[in-house]
């Protein structure tokens, strides 16, 4: 079957991608490094210590053997231990990473519902007003840097109307569902738990929103663009013809076909955002990776950084993987081999 | 060989002329360049305020006549601190995008044109850096060599050449066959000095016609880098880092963070409008519209 072949092929395709990444990351953290067991072992370790830290991972062998122990320690798990907070990198991330995930999700799906009717109907109404209009808003939100929209929503929404809280997933006095997904509002639907429920969703609006706006831009060009060209095509016209209500052709001819190429820049999509939420979790103080990473910069943590560094990456690689075999299962047109 | 004829010139001046928007954006990124280089010219002459000179007597006053933009928490002018501010960014976007650029577009010049094995190889590197997303590759790269200005322009410089390697490539890769190449090829120039006399003058253009409109990309994330505490150190008047240390006084003093923030999207959308605007009018194509 070819798209299973295709699966197998694309695959297959990414062990050199994650090599070349984990090579990458490997000569940053040992190479690039001015003096890595002493960045391993954290700036106020005892010369012992460091000393331990170099044989630990083994920093004074060539670096083929180093690189060697530094894959087989990311595949068993260890990703290295914070000098900082002393802590495991890797159980640190797994813990705040549902948080991310949660957060990336709802500005997904608030982007999309927004993004998309406003691309379509700027491009039915090509070199309007309106399209002009939308067309420089999105070009504005792609320009925004994610600290200024956090900040000001921050500002307007929380300090000076109080209508959502300004930061954290719960409010103090509510006690979290038990920890099934780690995505609370999900935790709070399984366990039933409607205080906790409407407290996570009161919580994650502004930080999502903030997301949200950032990729909004790209989401509408993107369906702008694709929509301007599938409505000139003869299928359209086609339709058209036999008389189908506009709405009917737009949406359900053309849209369709419109949607399946937005599915192509996931990964980009996907990429901006960890790179706002890196900001937007910081500011919102949402206990993601992002703010982690934050935190550990802020602390000259390398090992949680580049655990962090390495994760971000991952989860692009990762979903640069799904959205091309959704492209391919989705389009009949494209070639499998 | 001329880069663009003067018909063609003249022409893309009036499609520039036409589009009020990237004209706006222009001229708004000209004076931004202007007071850049007059700051580096006359240091802290033409401020209001020393922007370097605490007054806590005066601290975190809202905007007025004297502050025009308020003060921050140790009572310097923000104002001031905004304008000696503008030199940073500029130098961070003109620095790493001039040299991806040359870097990056040399490696991808050399690399369309030999093709074969070296292209192969080159190709694999660029991907490995392009699966980063490029904030969290620059972020990893500054917390190694350390904080500060410099290291943060470094950091920058190796998540930028990629891009530009790639654009070189597939320049370089259309005029590979054009008949002046193989001209050069029959006069007895050899590889390197076909690639550095004929193929790299004639990518040139549409690559700096990218590098404008990756000037606003360089500026946000080198801001976001800064904000972060990977650039600029205290006391530099550096916008990202302004935001960072104004936004605990967002209750009660928001212009300490949103001004030097609100400073940085107006560049970025300036450029941004403004190297839209070159691109479509070095695409024939959309110009005709």
């Amino acid at each position: 079957m070819g798209l299973f072949r295709f699966c197998v092929k694309r695959l297959a395709l990414l062990v050199p991608v994650l090599v070349g990444v984990t090579i990458l990351t490997f000569l940053i953290a040992r190479v690039v490094v001015p003096n890595p067991a002493r960045a391993w072992a954290g700036l106020k370790a005892s010369q012992a210590t460091v000393q331990a830290i170099g044989m630990r991972y083994h920093l004074n062998d060539p670096l083929y053997v180093q690189y060697y122990y530094y894959v087989r320690d990311l595949l068993s798990g260890d990703w290295g231990i914070s000098p900082v907070t002393g802590q495991p990198v890797l159980e640190n991330i797994s813990a705040f990473f549902p948080a991310t995930l949660e957060l990336a999700i709802v500005a997904i799906i608030i982007a999309a519902t927004l993004g998309i009717p406003l691309g379509v109907y700027a491009a039915v109404r090509q070199d309007k007003p309106v399209d002009h209009a939308v067309r420089l808003f999105a070009l504005g939100t792609y320009c925004l840097p994610p600290f200024l929209m956090a900040l000001v929503m921050q500002l307007v929404v929380f300090y000076w109307l109080r209508l959502l809280p300004s930061g954290g997933r719960l409010s103090p006095f509510i006690q979290a569902p038990p920890r099934i997904t780690g995505l609370l509002i999900l935790d709070s639907i399984l366990t039933g738990n409607v205080q906790s429920l409407g407290s996570s969703i009161v919580h994650i609006l502004l930080p999502a929103t903030a997301l949200a706006l950032l990729t909004f831009g790209l989401i509408t060009r993107l369906t702008r663009s694709n929509m301007l060209e599938i409505l000139r095509q003869d299928y359209v016209r086609t339709a058209r013809a036999k008389g189908l209500p506009e709405r009917v052709v737009v949406f359900k001819h053309a849209l369709r076909n419109g949607l399946i190429s937005i599915v192509t820049v996931l990964a980009l999509l996907f990429a901006w955002m960890l790179s706002g939420a890196i900001v937007i979790e910081y500011i919102f103080n949402w206990p993601g990776i992002g703010r982690y990473a934050v935190q550990s910069i802020l602390a000259l943590d390398l090992p949680a950084v580049m655990g962090t560094t390495l994760v971000f990456t991952l989860c692009v690689v990762l979903v640069n993987l799904v959205a091309d075999i959704g492209y391919a299962a989705l389009d009949p047109r494209i070639r499998l081999d | 060989m001329s880069l663009l004829d003067k018909n063609e010139l003249r022409l893309t001046g009036r499609y520039l002329l036409r589009n009020k928007l990237s004209l706006a954006g222009g001229i708004v990124a000209g004076v931004y360049l202007v007071l850049a280089a007059l700051v580096t010219l006359t240091g802290d002459l033409l401020l209001p305020h020393d922007p370097f000179v605490q007054n806590y007597a005066q601290a975190l006053m809202p905007p007025s006549v004297t502050h025009l933009f308020g003060t921050d928490d140790l009572g310097r002018d923000i104002f001031s601190r905004v304008i000696a501010g503008t030199p940073f960014d500029a130098q961070i976007a003109f620095v790493v995008v001039l040299i991806s650029l040359a870097l990056g577009g040399s490696i991808g010049a050399f690399a369309g044109y030999l093709g074969g094995r070296a292209e192969e190889i080159m190709m694999r590197v660029t991907d490995i850096f392009l699966s980063f997303p490029a904030l969290v590759l620059a972020m990893a790269v500054a917390i190694a060599i350390g904080p500060g200005l410099t290291n943060a322009m470094m950091a920058l410089l190796v998540v930028w050449w990629p891009w530009y390697a790639r654009i070189g490539r597939g320049e370089a890769l259309s005029i590979k066959s054009s008949q002046y190449i193989e001209a050069a090829h029959a006069a007895g120039l050899s590889g390197f000095q076909v690639v550095i006399r004929h193929v790299l003058p004639n990518i040139l253009m549409p690559l700096l016609v990218y590098a404008t409109l990756d000037i606003s990309n360089v500026v946000l994330t080198g801001s976001i880098l800064s904000f972060i505490g990977l650039g600029a150190q205290p006391p530099t008047p550096e916008w990202g880092r302004m935001v960072f240390d104004g936004q605990d006084y967002l209750s009660g003093a928001w212009w300490m963070s949103v001004i030097p923030a609100t400073a940085i999207f107006i560049v970025v959308l300036a450029f941004s409008l403004f190297g839209d605007g070159l691109r479509d009018a070095f695409d024939p194509r959309l110009r005709r519209r």
